[in-house]
């Protein structure tokens, strides 16, 4: 690991690069968040499991960025495909 | 030829859904250049390569995407051309609705160079196990949601349908907000196959190591309620058929 971390920020990456604390976190998350000196109101977001809330902890540390860039563009000029021609009725059986 | 380039995806959770594979791209890239999803995702990335060069600087609100995208594609071949081993990173499954990976390492070959994808967890993966759905039950419509529209493509009601890119139908722009009248047609379109009353499940995976999925279960007629972000996925279960047993009754 090349830097360390800080904040609510650097607890979340130190979960995904350190499994052993990943592995804390499954069986006590928090008692490792105190231990850890996570924010009680970042503790409280996780608790929660709510992604929203997370995420708005999150963006307290990085109000610059708050957009989610898609990276796919579908090829254009597909013309819509014609209307399937009504099946004709079929023919009644004689009795 | 010196050079080559290898696309890699980080998965949707940052660090947890990294494969070994991936991580070894990563590490021995002479040059990583990556688009991840969130800020925390790209400060992880760059415990692991501190010299990493994102590429979200070439969005801009407004920005047409497909400029974007072959700008993306150039910014990855540049170093390839350059005599650079290129690691090129992106969210979830590298090509799994990831238009430029795919045009670069196209470019790359086509050039001589070697270039390999090696796979990630896509959205998909996870939304299948965060709804405990399986494709396989009653099989599954995968579209993008502006192709879905715009060519008017065919739907199995019986089986699973998987709209992605929703946030963004009918939009060529980069946009930070959804547009309320671009999903109102999308809805008005899915308004012809289903009623009304339908399940929609609106989607989006957590891209932290920790938190739920956002899951909001509404009707169809009430999908511009539901909170459509740029980031969510629609999911439309299957309609019952009336070979179903219970449909039957």
């Amino acid at each position: 690991v090349a830097t360390v971390q800080h904040g609510f920020s650097g607890f979340l990456v130190r979960l995904a690069n350190e499994p052993d604390l990943l592995d804390e976190y499954a069986d006590d998350r928090s008692a490792l968040m105190e231990r850890e000196g996570v924010a009680p109101l970042d503790r409280d977001a996780i608790m929660t499991g709510n992604l929203r809330r997370i995420r708005a902890r999150v963006r307290r540390e990085h109000p610059d960025v708050d957009d989610f860039k898609v990276i796919m563009e579908p090829e254009p000029g597909e013309p819509k495909p014609e209307p399937p021609e009504p099946k004709p009725e079929p023919e009644p059986h004689p009795t | 030829v010196p050079g080559s380039l290898t696309v890699v995806g980080t998965g949707i959770r940052f660090g947890v859904h990294l494969t070994p594979e991936a991580r070894g791209a990563l590490t021995r890239a002479g040059r990583v250049l990556h688009l991840v999803s969130d800020p925390v995702a790209r400060e992880w990335l760059e415990t692991l390569r501190p010299d990493a060069q994102s590429l979200d600087t070439l969005y801009a609100p407004g920005k047409e995407r497909a400029k974007t995208y072959r700008e993306i594609v150039e910014a990855i071949l540049e170093p390839v051309r350059a005599g650079y081993d290129v690691c090129a990173a992106f969210y979830g499954h590298p090509g799994v609705f990831v238009s430029p990976s795919h045009e670069a390492i196209r470019q790359a070959k086509a050039a001589g160079y070697p270039a390999v994808m090696l796979p990630g967890i896509s959205a998909e993966d996870c939304l299948f196990a965060d709804l405990g759905l399986d494709p396989g039950t009653k099989g599954c419509q995968s579209y993008e949601a502006t192709d879905f529209l715009v060519a008017a493509r065919a739907v199995e009601p019986a089986a699973l349908l998987i709209l992605w890119q929703v946030g963004v139908v009918n939009e060529r722009s980069h946009v930070v907000e959804t547009d309320p009248q671009r999903l109102a047609e999308l809805r008005d379109r899915l308004l012809e196959l289903y009623p009304e009353d339908h399940e929609a499940i609106v989607y989006e995976a957590s891209p932290y190591p920790v938190g739920d999925a956002i899951v909001v279960r509404t009707s169809l007629a009430r999908l511009c309620d539901a909170g459509v972000t740029p980031a969510s996925t629609l999911v439309v279960p299957p309609r019952p058929s009336s070979r179903d047993p219970v449909a039957r009754r």
